[in-house]
């Protein structure tokens, strides 16, 4: 009883650690989340202008960038994350002292979510002041948490399955297309309901599907990681 | 403390070395040389339990601390020496105590630079930085890729005098080195990887 409960708060520890570590080195440099950040705002900005004010449909077109733009600034946060341990081979050296690789996955699925939730968070804001788009129900929060969670983990699974293939993180950006679509589709109806009626009751039945959604990815990513890790060797 | 029998590896149909076997001791020095692509770094990162090999096992006595350090510093770039010490001190569980810890600083000349990152460095000072990483572990075996690359004779010279006072210590090393010259000195056994190779 005793020894296990050790390995539990051992695996807490190193979890700890290594999420810290990779907050403290993006907080450092600030790289992954400017670049971002920017990325982000460009594009919101070219779609402003894009689709002036009164065009028909405006808040359906309004909620499918918000992901898209989202999607792919999380491919840049998950990226930027990754290759801090692989840059200069440190991830040999935490495979080698054999950290579970469920945990380095989850510790790296959670240093993006907290990065994407700060670039969210400012996707958000440009949206609410170029677009007018009120995001009044607290729900759309649960909605932004619970799709930060689903991709960030996705596209950390991806990113690291591609640490070593010869493509490299270019594969990235088009294998996360199939993989997000179901769930990117789900959170744009929800924004788009939130956005419109408000009604709690239509997307009632989206959000248990995220929920299933981001249990799934991060089941399947923990086992999937440690049998790449395993045949990687 | 360690056992390999067997050892062999291939990389896309080419075999690199075959038939390896090797024993260390506690307090013993194994030297590997070879010429570049002999297979020296695979052979160590297997032993490291990096890579796989296609054949044979290794049988490492149980509660071995082992580490290891490679061609890269293997040290994160915006984190200072000492900060990079402290995670990865953290993750592995293990570390020296302060005193001795300092007492390498000071034998590495790195005594006044822990607190610098490792991006302001230069090539040699990161070089020694992360042998200082892979000393303060606390290893029982440490296992060196060309360690003394690239390094000063004078920083060299202390090195080798750390790994004969830790060896006093019951520590072992495995070290890699195209400078037969250097890893002969301090090695008790040697192992030339052209023996293995395929010809």
């Amino acid at each position: 009883m005793n020894h296990s409960s050790d390995n539990i708060m051992r695996d807490i520890k190193i979890f700890y650690s290594l999420t810290k570590k990779d907050l403290k080195l993006e907080l450092r440099s600030l790289s992954t989340i400017l670049i971002t950040i920017v990325f982000a705002a460009l594009i919101v900005v070219l779609f402003n202008i894009a689709f002036p004010f009164g065009v028909a449909q405006k808040s359906e077109i309004i909620s499918i960038i918000i992901w898209v733009v989202f999607l792919f600034s999380s491919l840049i946060v998950s990226s930027g994350m990754i290759e801090l341990d692989t840059k200069d081979n440190s991830l040999e050296l935490i495979l080698m002292y054999g950290i579970k690789s469920e945990i380095y996955f989850l510790s790296k699925s959670l240093s993006v979510f907290i990065i994407l939730s700060v670039v969210q968070l400012t996707i958000f804001s440009l949206f609410y002041v170029l677009f007018q788009l009120s995001f009044q129900n607290p729900i759309i929060i649960l909605v932004a948490i619970l799709t930060n969670i689903g991709i960030s983990s996705i596209t950390v699974i991806l990113g690291i399955l591609s640490i070593r293939n010869n493509l490299n993180q270019n594969i990235l950006s088009i294998l996360v297309i199939p993989f997000t679509l179901p769930y990117l589709l789900g959170a744009v109806e929800v924004t788009n309901q939130l956005t419109q009626s408000g009604n709690i009751n239509y997307v009632l039945n989206s959000i248990y599907a995220l929920v299933a959604f981001d249990l799934i990815f991060l089941i399947t990513g923990a086992i999937l990681i440690g049998v790449y890790f395993k045949l990687e060797k | 403390m360690i056992k390999a029998n067997n050892l062999s590896k291939s990389f896309n149909g080419n075999r690199i070395f075959s038939g390896i076997d090797l024993s260390i001791e506690k307090s013993t020095v194994l030297g590997v040389v070879g010429n570049n692509g002999s297979g020296k770094t695979t052979l160590l990162k297997i032993i490291a339990g990096l890579i796989n090999s296609d054949t044979g096992s290794i049988k490492l006595n149980e509660n071995i601390k082992l580490d290891f350090l490679g061609h890269e510093n293997m040290l994160y770039q915006n984190f200072s020496i000492s900060e990079n010490i402290d995670f990865f001190s953290d993750i592995s569980g293990f570390r020296i105590s302060s005193e001795s810890q300092d007492d390498i600083e000071l034998a590495l000349g790195l005594k006044n630079i822990v607190k610098k990152k490792i991006s302001e460095l230069s090539y040699g000072q990161r070089k020694k930085a992360s042998m200082l990483r892979s000393l303060t572990s606390a290893p029982d075996l440490l296992v060196l890729d060309e360690p003394f690359s690239n390094l000063d004779s004078e920083s060299t010279d202390s090195f080798i005098t750390i790994l004969k006072t830790l060896k006093k210590e019951n520590k072992s090393f495995i070290i890699s080195s195209n400078r037969k010259d250097i890893v002969g000195s301090i090695s008790d056994d040697l192992l030339n990887m052209e023996d293995f190779n395929e010809s």
